[in-house]
């Protein structure tokens, strides 16, 4: 064995492979040496066991003969019955023996006899033949003398065939009256066609009388035939193992070797041989049966077979693999030892290195034994806990750990308690409070980790100790600000929120009551607008210290905005939370704040909404309350108002509010379409009316496919500043679907879009128009753009500017809706529309009542007085049309002319309308 | 010795490998055989009915080796009953039916009557290959063999019957053969005439047709120095009880007969064995089915017979039986169950 440090090369890993398969080769051969040598042995036993055995069988075969011969001279005459069972006896038990029979010497003259004779014993038609080669018995021989069987046990209807056959006739057939005569017995090769089982038939002369004669000449006189067996050479083997070992050939021959009964040859395929060591062997040996001889020959070639040899190489392998195997495992046990002993160091190493890292960390850090005794501690936790490594080693860290918790600070933390709760190889974390040596408290994060054992048990903890106080200060700060308003000190809209999620959802697992108040100072610019910021700031700072002293100590007051405040009320019923609010409303109708010998009194509208279960989520509450605050405002402002669901306007203002993210929606997925109005030129000098002009009116479609109308939604979209989103995608659509249309259409066909009160005002709407104009290329002269009258004065002086601007670009521009307004001719003269849309109020009756003519007729001469045309809206019969157009005005629309339709549709309709009233005036005229 | 031990080993995996050669050889000759079964048909004719004794052994040897080899058809003409010759020409024409619409590959048939009114008139041409059985002591009469016709012939055991005859009655050579009034009976009277001329033995007959006469003649018949026993089928007014009787009050010499169903009232029976030409049948048909040519089979007598003793009989009629004949018989009411 080489010392621990060594390792084999590859040189001595080959020299271990190479003596080992020398070590085992030899052992092979030595192995294979002694099992030749005694498979020789074997064969000399067996071929002696073979002779014996086989010497046995046919010494039975010439017993049996002798048997029946005399039997034959016993017997003063041969009765087939009796020679049945005799013969039937005699084969019981030699299974080799196949058949026995008897075949009689019969001269030609005897033969007529012989065959009558047969034919009275039972054989019908008994005849004497020759057995041809295919086993067919062939009649009508003539010969000097015949040998036919005459008898056969067993008998069958296969083997009754050889009744009558001559013996002399058959091929190979040594057998005549003269070799019966010489020989005693003689052995006979089974013919072709012979139907008996068996290769050799065994033949024993018989003569008439009781002894026979010595004399050649008197025997052949005295022959009566010949009683023969018939054998199986095959079944008289000895059952010897070395012959199904098939290391042996075995031949069996008669007549001197020229015939082979049975050769079995050794199997050559599944064994080696070895012949220039271990030469075959031959034995031979023979029985004499009369004249003839059987002969025997065996012959052995010692070899290893094939498995066997396989069997050694695998054994030597295998061998070979074990000492490899044997030797891999020394080889990694010293590998292994090495391997610890480098561990060891690097364990020691890391150890110092950890110890070093642990001293110099500002995290305090104890390792605690099972039995919560400190068995280690660094420099900072000596610092923390102001003691010597001597003080603390083996203390038990209950007694030098001293800890309160957050939330208390006068209940301790227990320690003991929290490392028994910590799961194996788990870690647990806590804040706890700490006061040093100094008397001041230190707020820690403890870390406690649990060490498991290999047997399953504590091996200890490790509590770390960091000093967070100065980061929950930090965090307190931040959170503090997050939920303040830096001005006022009072919650912020996030806090409040946040309040009133948690209230909310406490609510729905409580039964209690609460209240929301919106408070939006009423005129709150006016300070900053004459006193600047400073002094808005002070007074909102001012109010709120004002308002902190009125409400309860339970309820939030925060500032939500610039001047809003919301307010929750806690715990508290409808009446409850109406005298809170009503205190507030009366505390604004006396408060007045004074800056720079100013005096401001400050008033608010007040919403309040009592938070009951319907609210889905804080949105729909802050939505109600703002809805109570707006109607506050609405009526007046400085007032009060309760959110009620059944209250009218709130549900209007609700549905508006509804509306918002519906349009927004629409608006960026483009759920609007537009519809076509027909507008009917009305020609005095025609009955009828042609049109010519269409009115786009928007549409919104809802996730179902209904389309709604606009008056549903325009309150909203004005009321959230959408208008102008909404007007610019009429503009773009409209102009967009003109230039679609631009083939299909008469050249002057007009078209009119609605214009809002918001985009009146809005300045950038005159460059889009112009960028859309030549964007589609529409002409400005095809298209109207209707402004009502209140949109028109609400900002008058923009949208004189914006009418002007609208003509300039080539189209016109109509007022719609006029005569709804105040003091609508007032400002007409100053509008420099080009149409004028009678309001509908004045049109719809027309026809009936005669003050609606004069108005119309009032609104149509100014308009004619100032080259302005006329549409008269709401033409609801064709006596309306026949009276405006009395009138003069050019322009008729309504529901009797057509009702708004999707653009295809309504010009496909329009079309078929002017085709019917060019057929019905032809008609009237023609 | 080292290799007994090996011998051992090697012997029992031979055995194994032996075993599993002979399951799938028998495995593989079932599949052979029942293949061929199932696609070769064999016709077998009996002349008479089932429960006839005879017909019973001789289809019990039939069958014992035949349905291994191919799909026996059976059909049993029934002539034992039918007494008009129409009946049996009727039987025979069923027959020929039967074998048309089989198509065996071979014929077997047993007893005359199948020979009479079935291959005489309708199968003498030898397209068919045919097996007869049952033929009592030649067929010359039908011209048998006929092409493609092998069998085996019903003959008794005469001469060792009338050899002990002789024995049992001190070299008696004068001896009466007594039966039914029928030509079967007249048939077989001549032929144990001839055996017995042969023996030198005088053999005289009397043929009855009624029980009284046949007793009668029983009765005169204890003159001779024995009496062979003919059969009585054909004494219309039979009656078995009252012949037993008879015969045990009557018998004072050797009885001796070569029916079975005749030992109640006789002493001693040699009797052909029904099997032994059921068997010898189907061993013909079998080769026949694998190729042999029937012709080539050659016709036999049947080689086999039982002997009886009604020991009740010959000590009613103190007759005297060597000891080794006593024990070699069978005795009549020891297998009277059977």
């Amino acid at each position: 064995m080489s010392d621990a440090g060594h390792t084999y090369s590859v040189r001595e890993w080959a020299g271990i492979c190479v003596l080992t398969l020398i070590v085992s080769w030899a052992v092979v051969f030595t192995s294979y040496r002694t099992t030749l040598e005694t498979q020789n042995e074997l064969f000399r036993e067996s071929f002696d066991d073979f002779t014996q055995q086989m010497g046995s069988h046919v010494g039975e075969i010439k017993t049996v003969l002798s048997s029946l011969t005399g039997w034959h001279y016993a017997a003063s005459d041969v009765h087939n019955t009796e020679m049945n069972a005799f013969a039937e006896q005699l084969r019981s038990d030699r299974p080799y023996l196949k058949g026995v029979g008897m075949f009689e010497y019969i001269r030609h003259e005897e033969l007529d006899y012989f065959n009558t004779t047969m034919s009275e014993r039972g054989l019908y038609n008994f005849e004497v033949k020759t057995l041809a080669a295919n086993g067919e018995p062939v009649s009508g021989i003539t010969r000097d003398y015949y040998l036919p069987v005459s008898f056969i046990e067993p008998m069958t209807p296969l083997n009754a065939r050889i009744l009558g056959i001559d013996m002399r006739g058959l091929k190979n057939s040594p057998v005549s009256r003269e070799t019966l005569t010489e020989q005693t017995a003689q052995l006979i090769s089974v013919p072709d066609g012979w139907p008996i089982e068996g290769s050799l038939i065994a033949v024993k002369s018989a003569y008439y009388g009781m002894q026979p004669s010595t004399s050649d000449r008197e025997k052949l006189e005295q022959l009566y035939g010949a009683y023969w067996v018939s054998m199986d050479v095959a079944q008289m083997l000895p059952n010897i193992p070395l012959l199904d070992s098939k290391a042996v050939s075995v031949s069996i021959t008669h007549a001197e070797g020229e015939t082979t009964l049975f050769h079995q040859q050794s199997g050559k395929g599944e064994r080696i041989f070895f012949n220039r060591y271990f030469p075959e062997q031959t034995s031979q040996y023979s029985w004499a049966v009369g004249g003839d001889k059987l002969k025997l020959k065996m012959t052995h070639k010692p070899g290893i077979s094939l498995k066997e040899i396989l069997v050694t190489i695998l054994i030597i392998l295998m061998a070979n693999l074990f000492v490899l195997l044997i030797l891999t495992l020394a080889h990694n046990r010293r590998q292994a030892v090495r391997d610890k002993h480098t561990h060891l160091k690097t364990l020691y190493k890391e150890r110092l290195k950890a110890e070093k890292t642990l001293n110099s960390i500002t995290d305090s850090v104890l390792s605690i034994n099972g039995t919560l005794g400190i068995t280690h501690l660094n420099p900072a936790a000596m610092a923390l806990l102001s003691v010597t490594r001597e003080q603390a080693i083996d203390k038990r860290v209950t007694d030098l750990v001293m800890l309160s918790t957050p939330e208390d600070p006068e209940s301790p933390f227990d320690v003991k308690q929290a490392l028994l709760d910590i799961a194996p190889n788990g870690k647990h974390e806590y804040d706890a409070l700490f006061v040093n040596q100094g008397g001041i408290t230190q707020t820690l994060k403890i870390t406690l980790s649990r060490l498991q054992g290999s047997n399953g048990y504590v091996a200890g903890y490790i509590m770390v100790l960091r000093d967070v106080s100065k980061e929950r200060r930090l965090t307190q700060e931040l959170e503090y600000q997050a939920t303040h308003d830096t001005l006022t000190n009072c919650t912020n809209r996030y806090y409040f929120e946040k309040e009133l999620t948690l209230l909310l959802e406490a609510d729905r697992r409580q039964s209690h009551e609460h209240a929301l108040c919106y408070m939006d100072l009423d005129q709150f610019k006016i300070v900053n607008d004459t006193c600047g910021h400073s002094a808005g700031d002070k007074l909102l700072k001012e109010l709120t210290d004002n308002l902190n002293q009125i409400i309860r100590s339970t309820d939030v007051l925060s500032r939500l905005g610039g001047d809003e405040f919301g307010l929750i009320i806690k715990d508290v019923d409808p009446q409850q939370a109406l005298k809170i609010a009503q205190r507030f409303h009366q505390f604004f109708q006396n408060y007045t704040f004074h800056f720079d010998n100013k005096a401001f009194p400050v008033r608010a509208s007040i919403g309040l909404v009592q938070i009951s279960k319907d609210f889905n989520d804080i949105s729909e509450i802050l939505s109600a309350a703002d809805i109570a605050c707006y109607s506050s405002k609405d009526s007046g402002r400085n007032a009060l108002h309760v959110y009620s669901e059944k209250d009218e306007k709130m549900a209007a203002r609700y549905k508006e509010m509804n509306w918002l993210p519906k349009l927004q929606d629409a608006l960026v997925n483009n759920y609007f379409c537009l519809y076509a109005q027909a507008i009917a030129s009305l020609s005095p000098e025609q009955s009828g009316y042609h049109i010519d002009h269409y009115e786009f009116l928007i549409r919104l479609i809802e996730p179902d496919g209904t389309e709604v109308g606009p008056h549903q939604f325009i309150q909203a979209a004005e009321r959230y500043d959408l208008m102008r989103e909404l007007d610019r995608w009429v503009i773009e659509t409209a102009l967009k679907t003109v230039a679609g249309l631009r083939h299909t259409i008469n050249e002057d066909t007009v078209f009119s879009i609605n214009l809002s009160g918001q985009s009146a005002a809005d300045p950038t709407l005159l460059p889009f128009l112009t960028e859309k104009f030549e964007e589609h290329g529409v002409d400005p002269a095809n298209i109207w753009f209707e402004l009502t009258e209140t949109a028109a004065i609400s900002h008058f002086s923009v949208a004189v500017e914006l009418i002007e601007g609208i003509r300039c670009l080539g189209a016109k521009v109509a007022l719609d809706d006029f005569g709804s307004g105040l003091s609508s001719f007032g400002y007409l003269k100053n509008l420099p529309v080009n149409v004028v849309k009678i309001d509908g109020q004045f049109v719809k009756n027309i026809d009936k009542d005669p003050v609606d003519q004069e108005m119309v007729r009032a609104i149509h001469h100014i308009g004619k007085s100032m080259d302005i045309q006329t549409v008269a809206e709401f033409v609801e019969s064709d006596d309306a049309i026949q009276v405006l157009r009395d009138i003069g005005v050019d322009y008729a629309q309504g529901y009797f002319i057509a009702k708004p339709l999707p653009v295809d549709e309504a010009l496909a309709a329009s079309a078929a309308m002017t085709l019917n009233a060019t057929t019905e005036t032809l008609a009237r005229t023609g | 010795m080292n290799y007994r031990h090996k011998g051992l080993r090697d012997g029992l995996v031979q055995i194994a490998r032996r075993c599993a050669s002979v399951f799938a050889l028998a495995g593989v000759i079932g599949i052979t055989t029942a293949a061929f079964a199932e696609d070769r048909v064999c016709v077998y004719i009996s002349s008479y009915h089932k429960g006839y004794q005879w017909s019973d052994g001789l289809e019990h040897g039939l069958k014992s080796k035949l349905p291994y080899h191919c799909n026996v058809v059976q059909f049993d003409m029934n002539t034992k009953r039918k007494k008009k010759l129409y009946e049996k020409v009727i039987a025979g024409k069923a027959a020929y039916n039967v074998i048309k619409n089989h198509q065996p590959d071979v014929v077997i048939f047993s007893d005359d009557n199948a020979a009479k009114y079935l291959i005489l008139p309708h199968m003498s041409d030898g397209s068919i290959p045919v097996v007869f059985s049952g033929i009592n002591w030649t067929v010359e009469e039908y011209g048998f063999p006929l092409k493609n016709m092998t069998g085996i012939v019903e003959v008794a055991p005469i001469e060792p019957m009338l050899v002990q005859a002789s024995k049992l009655s001190d070299g008696g050579f004068n001896a009466i053969y007594l039966g039914a009034d029928t030509l079967t009976e007249h048939k077989n009277f001549d032929r144990i005439a001839s055996g017995a001329l042969k023996l030198g033995i005088t053999l005289q007959a009397r043929f009855t047709e009624s029980f009284s006469d046949w007793k009668t003649q029983f009765v005169q018949s204890q003159e001779y120095d024995f009496v062979i026993m003919g059969s009585s089928s054909g004494i219309v007014d039979w009656n078995k009880e009252a012949a037993k009787a008879w015969t045990l009050a009557h018998t004072s010499v050797p009885t001796l007969t070569n029916h079975k169903w005749m030992m109640d009232y006789t002493v001693l029976g040699y009797t052909k064995i029904p099997e032994e030409h059921g068997e010898w049948a189907a061993q013909s048909a079998i080769a026949i089915l694998n190729g042999v040519d029937a012709e080539n089979i050659p016709l036999v007598t049947n080689r086999q017979w039982d002997l009886w003793l009604n020991s009740e009989m010959a000590d009613s009629g103190n007759i005297m039986l060597a000891p080794d004949l006593k024990r070699k018989a069978k005795k009549i009411n020891q297998y009277a169950s059977e």
